[in-house]
């Protein structure tokens, strides 16, 4: 066990690669039906009742970018600790959002994956543990790569 | 690990992110300007 702990603490090994391909992987999948309809990934949000609808629209333009960014940096490794420090305060701040929304009893579909909005399947839960679970793995990319950098004193 | 370290980490993370959050702004205004695949939302 405690060799495992040392194989996953290197972000060279195979499981450190793996975790930064799948979670850069899954918010450029995540990225591009937003860029694709920012009308709806606006009203989305908008959903969320804490935004007003101008900053709805300037925060659908913004997200659906800055995923697709930082997805593609992280899958190829470049500035991969910032990166996963930024997608960490992302999904916190999505976790906060779902949260506020589950407490004021708003259901509603996060628009992670997709802004086709189902009426008959929405998942607030369901939406608030894959954000629970991309966290894991953004925060566990940022240690490990801190950890490694510290360790050969890079910054 | 000391603070010292920690803090030079986030410094040098906090400017990466900002132009990150530079380039992904301008970009989204940039694009819906220019009706990327007929798409348009009109801002205020």
């Amino acid at each position: 066990m405690k060799r495992f702990f040392v194989y996953a603490s290197d972000p060279k090994s195979l499981i450190s690669i793996i975790a930064r391909i799948v979670i850069g992987g899954l918010f450029v999948y995540a990225s591009i039906d937003k860029i694709l309809y920012p009308a709806q990934f606006a009203e989305i949000i908008n959903e969320f009742d804490l935004l007003s609808w101008e900053l709805s629209v300037l925060s659908a333009l913004w997200l659906s970018w800055l995923e697709l960014f930082v997805g593609i940096l992280l899958i190829f490794n470049v500035w991969a600790r910032a990166c996963a420090l930024l997608l960490s305060g992302l999904c916190f701040l999505f976790i906060l959002a779902l949260i506020s929304a589950l407490v004021r009893g708003i259901e509603l579909n996060c628009g992670c994956f997709t802004t086709k909005i189902d009426l008959e399947h929405i998942r607030t839960w369901g939406s608030l543990w894959i954000e629970v679970a991309l966290l894991i793995g953004c925060v566990y990319v940022w240690i490990i790569d801190t950890v490694y950098d510290y360790n050969i004193k890079k910054v | 690990m000391n603070y010292k370290f920690l803090i030079k980490i986030i410094a040098n993370d906090t400017l990466k992110i900002l132009i990150l959050l530079v380039i992904s702004l301008l970009t989204g205004i940039l694009v819906n300007m220019f009706h990327f695949r007929g798409v348009h939302i009109n801002f205020f």
